[in-house]
């Protein structure tokens, strides 16, 4: 049970007909419930009745033998309640209402998080080599294509994905977080989630080194561009306030000479008529208005990505490119930066761990041949950057976000521990894309999307999903 | 792994009573000592051990019951993980150095196929170093009658049934239109003709001396196969034939079995819901490596993947060890971890049924092969 003010807003808010957390892509203040403040189920509303229009929505009881709440913290026989798609508590013998909707299951755990994907999106636009800065994935997300993959993507227990356009341009343009097993109004989860470029990755050809080498040299101008971008517009921001407060005080001096200054210029009109000259009005220095920075959607992201407000997603492989890279982006002190692909990154495990650089790996799939730029990829690598001290993220790197937990077997065989590939696919990932306060574990306050399963996560599959405000069993 | 040499105890004199060794090992023997020893996919022995002489396996059981009975000259392997036999591929091309199609003839029943095989090509250690130990060496779909085919082993060339099986295509790269046969109907008489005609190849296959393979894919080819197969009375490996799900009580009736292609990322349910049938319906059935572009190690990687779908693992080790083996006439040699059959070992981190699991040595013939699970790309 909730306090009764917050049951009420929630009830008027429900009566609205959206969910809380469908009104608000922020991360809301969720309600919260501590057990010790609920009130007793027969404990009168003491507050003036509230006009109900329609009923509230019933809340979902998850009850398992394990909670995964976050990686590395597990609860023994617990529960987890939803209330409005929000997890309002997590614990033991959670009091419930009568029509509470109860879901029992063996292991509950954080729906999984592919950051790599092109899943929701068409093939055209995933493969766009004509993408830009402000390309945004978002407007090209769809609900209704590649049926199968979205629903088995559920089945598997991926809800999210990073979804990339112009997944091999040089500038790919703003990944979005979508849930692929949602209708259109839930698809969208996060509209720029990073922004991707790439350097040296074939596209039609593989350029030779120089070429591969010089577009790490690129990535780096276009940061720095993204830097003086911004720091014309904050001058700008500036000089505008500056002139503003000039253009004020000068007002406010000649409102007080107004009339003097009504009869100089009365007298001065009359003086170049008698001379037959033509009158000038007096000029202010003040006139003058700061020139508006012209605006630049491209500039303005990679404004973002300088500041950190934006994850970068580079994907390069060979060495040549890897090393240029980290040369080209060390002095950007608030870049946060996400290496893809990385098929020669073991020679720099050390330097990208200090960096606090994350690494998104695509584990080779028994069988499968690595072409191209990822020739010579071993599953080993996870091991490597692992054991380095490096946060390795796993993705599909295409359509088949299903095959997630599959990948992350083939991970934990090159190396990676399980509960360190576990959190790859939950809190590492959405760390990553900033969807950390909303998604990623099983906490009080967090976006219910979440996974029943049959057994451990990774090795259950879903019995039941909890996704989009709401539980579909499988 | 670790490997150490443990000191027995007990005297020579009892080792020769033991009835487990019956024979007396000559000095190059060796045990391997693993957590789980699995005989066969219904089997699993825990803490096993197995004795290894002479490239064979001399005698297998609880390392309780057998280390007491070893000399303590006997070289011990002790290994945290599995040890299961090597993975026998149903079939594959490996080695094949010219091809394993002939582009000009239809028919080439009598061809052996064994004349073609360089056992120096690449692939065949590469598929050692992913657990396959041998495959039923086999043509390619480019001919009616591909040939005879043989069943080799992946590392030192061995052939352990140099004529084993006819191979046949009955679907279109067999079927091209500057040759005859070019269709379906054409294919099915000008075969039929042959089992009737009774003349070489043909004649053993007939006469039970040679096994049939025949490859096949859609569901349409496989009834065709079936209906060609009722009216010889022969009995077949269907080649290629996923969709055998479809079939499976006639094919258990019928006494066929079936050689799958691999399963790998991707692959769609119906495949695994075919598998099913096939496990439910009691029939043999094998994954194979001839109708597939990918590497050795996709061979394993596919069971994982249909143990994970809940496909009783029993079966699905067997489809990668017994089966295959039987199916190629060469279960008396390989496919089960027994005493008298090849020492073809694998050494894995842990169940091989398990994608997390690695490969951490291979025995051919009792010898170590220098090769691991990464050399398999």
């Amino acid at each position: 049970m909730l306090p009764t003010s917050l049951t009420r807003s929630l009830t008027l808010l429900l009566a609205v007909g959206a969910p809380l957390w469908a009104l608000t892509d922020d991360p809301a203040p969720a309600p919260v419930e501590t057990p010790e403040e609920t009130p007793a189920p027969e404990e009168p509303v003491e507050e003036e009745p509230v006009e109900v229009v329609a009923p509230a929505e019933p809340a979902t009881l998850l009850r398992a033998e394990r909670v995964h709440v976050r990686p590395g913290e597990v609860l023994e026989n617990a529960e987890v309640l939803i209330r409005g798609g929000f997890i309002v508590a997590v614990g033991q013998g959670l009091e419930v209402d009568e029509d509470t909707i109860i879901v029992e299951g063996k292991e509950v755990c954080a729906g999984f998080i592919d950051p790599w994907s092109t899943l929701g999106i068409d093939s055209a636009s995933a493969s766009d080599l004509g993408t830009e800065a402000s390309t945004a994935t978002a407007k090209a997300a769809s609900p209704f294509g590649e049926k199968y993959a979205r629903q088995w993507a559920r089945e598997a227990g991926v809800l999210m994905t990073r979804t990339q356009v112009g997944q091999n341009a040089f500038v790919g343009g703003l990944g979005a977080i979508l849930r692929p097993s949602a209708s259109a109004e839930h698809l969208v989860v996060l509209d720029d989630a990073n922004l991707n470029v790439t350097c040296g990755v074939s596209r039609g050809g593989r350029g030779d080194v120089f070429d591969r080498v010089m577009e790490a040299d690129r990535i780096g101008s276009m940061i720095s561009g993204g830097l003086s971008y911004r720091e014309a517009q904050v001058e700008y921001a500036y000089e505008l306030k500056e002139w503003e407060a000039a253009i004020a005080e000068k007002e406010a001096e000649l409102e007080k000479d107004f009339k003097k200054a009504k009869k100089d210029r009365e007298k001065e009109i009359e003086k170049a008529e008698e001379k037959d000259k033509e009158f000038k009005e007096e000029r202010y220095k003040e006139d003058k208005r700061p020139r508006t920075p012209r605006y630049d959607a491209d500039s303005e992201v990679f404004a973002r990505v300088a500041h950190g407000e934006l994850p970068l997603v580079v994907e390069a492989h060979g060495a040549a490119e890897l090393r240029a890279l980290l040369a080209a982006t060390e002095g950007f002190g608030r870049l946060r930066l996400v290496i893809s692909g990385a098929t020669g990154a073991a020679p720099f495990a050390k330097q990208l761990a200090e960096r606090d650089i994350a690494v998104l790996l695509q584990p080779l799939a028994p069988g499968a041949r690595a072409n191209g730029e990822r020739s010579g990829f071993d599953n080993s690598l996870f091991g490597t950057l692992a054991e380095a001290g490096v946060e390795v993220l796993i993705g599909t790197g295409g359509d088949r976000a299903a095959d997630l937990p599959i990948l992350a077997h083939l991970a934990i065989a090159g190396g990676l521990e399980r509960e360190a590939a576990f959190e790859a696919l939950t809190l590492g990932a959405a760390r990553t894309f900033d969807l950390a306060d909303r998604f990623g574990s099983v906490e009080v306050g967090k976006v219910a999307e979440l996974l029943v399963l049959d057994g451990a996560p990774l090795q259950g599959r879903p019995t039941h999903v909890f996704t989009a405000g709401e539980v579909v069993e499988l | 792994m670790g490997i150490s040499t443990l000191t027995s105890a007990l005297a020579g004199a009892l080792l020769l009573a033991a009835p487990a060794a019956a024979e007396t090992p000559s000095a190059e023997a060796f045990a391997l000592i693993a957590d789980h020893v699995a005989v066969d996919g219904g089997t699993v022995i825990e803490n096993g051990l197995v004795l290894v002489d002479g490239g064979k396996i001399l005698a297998v059981g609880p390392a309780a019951d057998l280390q007491g009975t070893l000399a303590d000259t006997i070289r011990v392997i002790e290994h945290e993980g599995w040890l299961t036999a090597g993975i026998v591929a149903a079939n594959g091309t490996y080695g094949m150095v010219s091809g394993a199609d002939d582009s000009t003839r239809a028919f080439l029943g009598d061809l052996e196929l064994r004349d073609g095989f360089d056992p120096d090509d690449s692939s065949l250690a590469k598929a050692t170093g992913a657990g396959v130990t041998s495959f039923g060496l086999t043509s390619g779909r480019g001919n009616v009658a591909g040939g005879t085919g043989a069943v080799v082993k992946t590392s030192g060339g061995t052939m352990l049934n140099e004529s084993s099986h006819l191979a046949l295509c009955l679907a279109p790269p067999a079927l091209r239109g500057n040759r005859f046969p070019t269709s379906y109907a054409g294919a099915v008489h000008a075969v039929e003709a042959r089992f009737t005609e009774g003349q070489g190849a043909f004649g053993k296959v007939v006469a039970g001396e040679l096994g049939l393979e025949v490859a096949v894919s859609a569901r349409h080819e496989i009834r065709r196969a079936l209906d060609l197969l009722k009216r010889t009375g022969l009995k077949a490996t269907l080649r290629g034939a996923d969709r055998a799900g479809d079939f499976a009580p006639e094919l258990a009736e019928a006494g066929h079995a079936v050689a799958l292609s691999p399963l790998g990322m991707g692959t769609s349910p119906w495949r695994y819901e075919s598998i099913t049938a096939l496990v439910e319906a009691g029939v043999p059935f094998a994954f194979g490596l001839a109708d597939t572009g990918s590497g050795a190690d996709c061979l394993r990687f596919g069971a994982a993947l249909a143990a994970r779908e809940g496909i009783d693992r029993g079966a699905l080790w067997n489809s990668l060890t017994a089966s295959p083996a039987a199916m190629l006439g060469v279960s008396g040699r390989v496919g089960r971890v027994a005493a008298g059959l090849d020492a073809d070992l694998v050494l894995w981190s842990g169940d091989p049924l398990e994608l997390t699991t690695t490969l951490e040595a291979v025995y051919v013939d009792g010898a170590q092969v220098e090769a691991t699970e990464g050399d398999a790309k």
